[in-house]
């Protein structure tokens, strides 16, 4: 009996090992994209973000451009 | 079409990353840079952009397979017609034609180009880009924001009505058809084949993919039987479209690139088809002249253009502004007699005549005035 109840307590384990493997791989993924995410998806942020990089920016396109392309 | 702000161009719908199955993919795979960095400069180091350009088989083919392996090869991708068309006329001096082919061509022209993303999620970066819907992949791609965008000043304004006082194309006025209707993803996405010119290809629409009753031998509209194979469908069915005469490139004096172009022209000109084989076997054909000059490139390298006769300036044309009844086909006398609808050596200035002398129509050659 002890040694059936042992190899229960081993499986169980095993098992939760498993899970925690994979939610820690699972976790550093989402922090991983996280800071793309929350940056991206933050009207907010973005507007601030763009505005200070368009100060910053010379223009892209010249002024002596005249007609349809 | 209104740019968009900065910030809507980078805005990623937060749904996206549920609903879309490309939102299930990490940002990282794709776009590179580094999401553990705390600064914007650090975690945008590396960055694609467009992770569908200039390879698309390590982004979209990783599930797109087949369509990746033959996209390379799309006009849209290559814009192999620009290079051809423009080499064409060039000097064979190969300092010449690195220097607007690599050059010039390389500042002014080639961002034209498309790719699996300037289609399928962004708008195209001529237009300065921009997510078209917070990043979802759009399996079709909207008209307004990607096709137009870039198919603007021509198609466009032929195909929606936008040219004053004509009308919009008949299929988009009655049916509400879009580019995809008859543009499908087998033509966009190419075959494997690169083409060097655009009307080779061979996969492109025609009219009787739909029309096979009225275009057939079995056909009952008599001027359809008279004229096929004579004459091309946009004869008949277009009205006057956009005309455009010259362009010049350079940089300004902080050296940023610039174009400028004359101001185009509402015109409608039947000429010979400079272009005759047997997916085009018509004799008479809609032209149309495109902004090409002599000293286009003046600013790169002078007289770079010195087989200038080499291409008509007045090309072969499809303008997409059909109508069923046109003012050239209400009766036999509305286009016979007319030479004024005729591309004529008066028509094209003497400095030209040399380019155009194949399509142009010998006043003895003018279908005869009929009652």
């Amino acid at each position: 009996m002890e040694g059936k109840g042992g190899q229960k307590r081993v499986a169980l384990v095993t098992a939760f090992f498993f899970i925690a493997v994979f939610s820690l791989i699972q976790l550093g993924r989402a922090q991983e994209e996280s800071s793309c995410v929350k940056c991206h998806t933050s009207p907010k942020t973005l507007i601030e973000l763009t505005r200070a990089l368009a100060a910053k920016k010379p223009p892209k396109k010249s002024a002596e451009t005249k007609g349809e392309g | 079409m209104a740019p968009l702000e900065p910030y809507e161009k980078v805005l990623v719908d937060e749904d996206f990353l549920e609903d879309d199955p490309h939102g299930e993919i990490a940002c990282v795979d794709c776009h590179g840079g580094n999401p553990e960095a705390s600064s914007f400069e650090e975690a945008h180091k590396g960055v694609v952009k467009d992770p569908s350009w200039p390879d698309p088989a390590k982004t979209c083919g990783e599930c797109h397979e087949k369509i990746a392996a033959v996209g390379g090869s799309s006009p849209h991708f290559t814009l192999a017609s620009f290079r051809s068309v423009v080499g064409a006329r060039l000097s064979d001096d190969p300092h010449v034609r690195k220097k607007v082919l690599d050059e010039a061509m390389g500042i002014h022209c080639y961002h034209c180009h498309s790719s699996c993303g300037a289609c399928h999620v962004s708008r195209p970066e001529e237009v300065e880009g921009g997510l078209v819907e917070g990043h979802y992949f759009q399996k079709t791609p909207p008209m307004a924001t990607n096709c137009t965008s870039c198919h603007g000043s021509r198609v466009e304004k032929e195909y929606l009505g936008k040219n004053k006082g004509l009308p919009p194309d008949v299929h988009y006025a009655k049916r509400g058809m879009k580019c995809v209707a008859c543009h499908k993803g087998g033509e966009m996405h190419g075959t494997g084949k690169t083409y060097d010119y655009r009307y080779k290809v061979e996969n492109l629409p025609k009219c009787e993919d739909c029309h096979k009753e009225v275009l057939g031998a079995k056909s009952k509209v008599k001027a359809h039987k008279i004229h096929k194979d004579k004459v091309s469908c946009h004869v008949c069915h277009s009205v006057a479209y956009k005309n455009c005469y010259n362009c010049h490139v350079g940089k300004d004096a902080q050296g940023l690139p610039y174009f400028k172009t004359e101001k185009s022209e509402l015109g409608f000109k039947i000429g010979l088809n400079p272009l005759r084989d047997s997916r085009h076997p018509y004799r008479f054909v809609t032209l149309r002249h495109v902004p090409v000059n002599p000293s286009i490139f003046d600013y790169y390298v002078k007289d770079a253009m010195a087989n200038f006769d080499r291409l008509p300036t007045w090309k072969f044309a499809t303008p997409h502004n059909i109508q069923r009844v046109t003012p050239q086909n209400k009766k036999c006398s509305s286009c016979h007699g007319r030479k004024e609808l005729f591309l004529l050596e008066d028509d094209v200035p003497p400095e030209e005549r040399a380019a155009n002398r194949a399509v142009i129509v010998p006043e003895d050659e003018l279908p005869k005035a009929r009652r």
